[in-house]
Parts: C-alpha cells; structure tokens; sequence
C-alpha cells in the first residue's frame, strides 16, 4: 500500500498507542516512544516492521507513542493509520488483516 | 459465587475497544472546546472481554458517587456530568472549574483512599488536551492490583492471566460493597438498642425516666454497653454474607464464638452487668440471617428473613436438655427456666423464627409508626403486645412462672381495653411502679421489642441488599 497523506490512529491512553504515519522518502522511517521502551522497544520495532511488511508498505515515516499497548493493539493501530492514509475511514479491519 | 455468574455479559472485542478508546478522546477534546475549562474523564480498570456486569455498574456509579464528593468537599467545581454507557465500559465525563493539577490531587487521593480506587482510572486533562500524570505531581505510579509491581509492567508484559485478574477486581468490588452492608446493619442494630432503652416509659426496665426494677445499671450503662458490641454486630452479618450457602446450624457454630467475644465486651463496658446477653443472641442470629440474604442476592422478605432464623437457630433449644443433663451449677435465667418449668423462652422463639416478632410485634408496630405515633410510644405500646405472649424468662426467673402467666393476661386485657387509644403513657408509668417495687423486669420481652425497632429501621432503608 502507498501512504498518500498523514493520517494517525489510536490515543495515549494506557494500554493503547498513538500512531502517525505520513509519505516517506523511500524507506521505512521508525521513531518510537514509550513508557515502556527498555522492557519492550525491540519488541514493538519488530511488531512495526512485520505489520508494515504484510500490508506491503516500504516508503512511510512512522511514529509511535506507546503507554503499554500491547502487541496486538500496536498491529491494529498501524493498520488504523495505513488505511486512513489510504482514505478509508469507516469499517477500519482492526487487526483484520493481519492475524 | 462463581467468577462466571458475577462477570455475566457481552463480550467486546479488540477493534471494538479500540474505536471506543478514539471516540472517547474525540469525545474528551469536544467537552475541552466547549466548557474551556479542566476535564474530569472516569472509566473502571477491568481486564477481560466483558466490562458491563451489574457488579461493575454499581462500582462505577460508587465512583461516580465518590468524585462528586471529592471535589464538593475540595472545592472543586463540577460544571456538568456526561455519561457514555455502552459495553465497551462506562464512561463519565466531568468539566471542572479548577487549575487541573488541583483536580488532579483531588482524584489521586480518592484513588489511593477508597479501597475500589484501584479499579478506577481517573484521568484529569488539562485545556490543551494534555493529561495531567502522578509523576510530575510527585506521586508514585500505579501498583498491579495483583502483584503491587508498576501495572504498566504487568499489563504490557501479560504476567497475569484474564481470571485471575477479574478474581481480583471482582473481590475488591464484592469486598467494599459487602463491608459498608454489614457496617450498616451494625449500625443499625446498634440504633435500635439505643431507641429500645430510650422508650419511655417502660414497666420494670431502664429507660430514660429511671432504671425501673435495676439497682446496677442505668440508660448510660446500656448506651455504653450497645456501642461495645456493635463491631460484633458487623462479624455477625459478615460472617452470614461468608457462608451464605451453608445449611443455618453451621452458621449458628460460627456465629457463636462471635458471641462470646462480645458478651465479654459488653462485660468489660458494662463493669460486668449483663445488660445485652439476650440481644447479643437474638441480633447476633438476625444480623448472620441477614448477612445470608445478601449472600445469596435474596431480596429482602419477612417471611424469608424468619425462616433463616429459624435455620439458625433450629438446634438452639435442644441444647437445653444437654445443658440440663450436665447439671450446670450457674445458669441464664433461660436455663434455669427450663430446669425448673421446661419453658424454652427465647431459644424455641429464635428457633420458630421469631413468630411474636413477625406476626405480633413488627405488624402491630408499622401500623402504628404509620399512623403517626412517635417511634417512642410505638415501641412502648408494642412492648405491652410483646409481654402479652413472650415467654419471658427473665420474669420468671426473678419472680415466678405464676407470675408470668399473671402479667400475660394483665397485658392482653390492656390490648383488649385498646389502651393505644387511651392515656397509654399513664398506665404504663403506674405499672413501671408497680414492677419496680416487685423487682419484676421483662427483659427478654425488651429484646424482642429491639429487634422490633431494628426490623423497622432494616424495611424503612428499603432492601438491605440496597443499604
């Protein structure tokens, strides 16, 4: 999938994650900040990367602020903003398409 | 009860609480916007597919209940209250006039102070959308409920499973709620022993007028002995609410050592008078009786209520005779009663569920509270009911059975003559007299006429499973 527009998905509530995507230039951009970052950084970057592997996104700079979100609300999240990037905003498959 | 019939409802699932978390947001930035001001944003912390069952719904509205309070008794402002209440979990919104990190210690304290604070999340967000955190006010993150490291750690890291998580919250919500229903029926028992000895006047007992057929005890005797044993009254009701599945005579073994603890109390507070050891039996039985309903989510009946009574205390009388058969040398007058003229006094009434009380005395006395008569004089009239048909052993034992059966009818001719519509006050007052100078006291009809009072504070409050 191509990211058109910025767009973000989810909030900073706990347990949940705020992520903002917009056009890269050419590569996977990955910034990351979290409450939980030394316990689970590597974890939630390779989360990122194998959700934005199966939705065949290559170009995006992507930011996530994680309060404790757990793996599959991290997927979820990422798929929200892909698609709202994408133009779809009603009937987001959370964690649909990716299992 | 089983986990899977207190956490009884429709399940949501992930994407489901996922767009319920951006609404909320969305939702929380609108309210920003329009009131200008701080945003109190309240949802319960409950791990699981399900976040609606009814034990919840009360524990929010606890919550709810609990912020107001807060903030009335700081001085915080509440400009409105905004509910969502939907399956994803119950929501409420406060806009509040007051700088946010005031707020903000306002609801930590609540949250460390109530022990169902760790099942709220109350969040407090500034005007430009930004919330306010522990942290930056000096305050240490929140603890697992289960293991007391920070929850962060625990949630992110799955370390505890669904179950045992919703054990948990499930106990603290079914602890709290249990808790306040036993102390208030405590409290209640104790306010009816107090209006009990303040009924004025009443033949041969201590009331507010003089101690009637009593040498060693007064009305202050009798507030300090009430006041001693209301803790014990609160283990009572726990005690039923614990084993509410258990068959009544099992209760009775577990109540009673609650019993003797707080006859050793009234004895400390009394200077060693018996002035409670009747009560002590008869609102240790009602308060466990009670305890069971709750247990068992009963509503409230009279004629379930008598019926557990009498579950309890079912065995009670056959005690006597192995008592007897002991050869006791030092006994109640209750025992002694039953050596000498076989009447079972308070126990066969315990163990009959109380009939005097539930089809005399409680009757008689709504009717009359309904008909305007001040609660003093309601219980007074309803005593001469309660000495009509009571096998009073403390008569007995301080005079005769002859005795007994001679105020029996005395009373009855009374109720027959209608003496609530007469000078009702002034006939009592002569035989108060007369009882004081024959020494004739009618303490177990005195109990029973303070269980009377207790039963109509527990139906006036509504259902006890709403105290």
């Amino acid at each position: 999938m191509e990211i058109k527009k910025p767009a973000i998905a989810g909030t900073v509530e706990s347990s949940d994650c705020l992520v903002s995507v917009e056009p890269g230039d050419g590569k996977i951009d990955f910034s990351l900040e979290s409450s939980v970052a030394n316990q689970f950084g590597h974890q939630i970057r390779k989360v990122t990367f194998e959700t934005l592997e199966r939705l065949g996104v290559d170009n995006v700079k992507i930011s996530i602020v994680d309060k404790g979100a757990l793996d599959c609300t991290i997927k979820a999240r990422i798929e929200g903003a892909v698609y709202r990037s994408a133009d779809q905003y009603k009937d987001l498959p959370w964690g649909g398409a990716i299992q | 009860m089983e986990l899977q019939n207190i956490v009884r409802g429709e399940p949501v699932s992930l994407p489901e609480m996922l767009n319920a978390r951006e609404h909320r947001v969305y939702f929380q930035q609108e309210l920003l916007k329009k009131y200008g001001c701080t945003l109190i944003s309240f949802t319960l912390n409950i791990a699981g597919p399900v976040k609606v069952f009814p034990l919840a719904v009360r524990t929010f509205e606890e919550g709810e209940n609990l912020i107001r309070s807060y903030c009335k008794t700081m001085g915080i402002r509440l400009e409105n209250c905004l509910e969502h209440r939907d399956k994803t979990g119950f929501e409420a919104f406060f806009p509040a006039a007051c700088e946010p990190e005031k707020v903000k210690r306002c609801m930590v304290m609540l949250e460390e102070n109530s022990t169902l604070g760790r099942l709220f999340d109350i969040d407090v967000i500034r005007t430009d959308g930004r919330k306010v955190s522990r942290q930056e006010l000096g305050y240490a993150e929140r603890k697992c409920m289960i293991c007391s490291r920070p929850a962060f750690e625990c949630s992110r890291s799955r370390r505890h499973s669904v179950s045992d998580l919703q054990t948990a919250a499930v106990g603290i919500m079914s602890d709290y709620f249990a808790d306040r229903y036993a102390g208030r029926i405590a409290q209640t028992a104790c306010r009816a022993l107090l209006y009990e000895v303040h009924a004025t006047p009443k033949p041969g007992l201590v009331d507010s007028d003089n101690n009637g057929s009593h040498a060693d005890m007064d009305v202050f005797t009798f507030e300090s002995s009430a006041l001693s044993i209301l803790p014990y009254f609160k283990a009572f009701t726990a005690c039923g609410i614990n084993n509410a599945e258990k068959p009544g005579r099992e209760v009775m073994e577990l109540i009673r050592p609650i019993g003797v603890e707080a006859e050793i109390e009234m004895r400390r507070a009394t200077n060693n008078v018996n002035t409670h050891k009747g009560a002590i039996f008869s609102f240790g039985i009602f308060c466990a009786a009670l305890g069971i309903l709750y247990g068992r989510s009963m509503p409230y009946s009279r004629e379930k209520l008598s019926a557990l009574c009498a579950g309890i205390a079912g065995d009670v009388p056959e005690e006597l005779n192995r008592e007897n058969a002991s050869e006791k040398e030092e006994g109640t007058a209750g025992e002694i009663c039953w050596k000498k003229y076989h009447i079972g006094g308070i126990r066969e009434e315990a163990a009959k569920g109380y009939p005097a009380v539930f089809n005399i005395a409680l009757p008689a006395f709504c009717s009359r509270a309904a008909r305007g008569f001040p609660l003093n004089d309601a219980g007074i009239l309803t005593l001469v009911d309660l000495m009509a048909v009571t096998e009073d052993t403390n008569i007995i034992h301080r005079s005769s059975e002859k005795e007994l059966r001679k105020i029996q009818e005395q009373m009855k001719q009374l109720s027959a003559d209608h003496v609530e519509e007469k000078n009702y006050r002034k006939v009592l007052k002569e035989l108060d007299r007369k009882f004081a100078e024959q020494k004739i006291s009618p303490g177990g009809s005195a109990d029973l006429l303070a269980i009377t009072y207790f039963l109509y504070f527990i139906e006036e409050g509504i259902s006890p499973n709403k105290i």
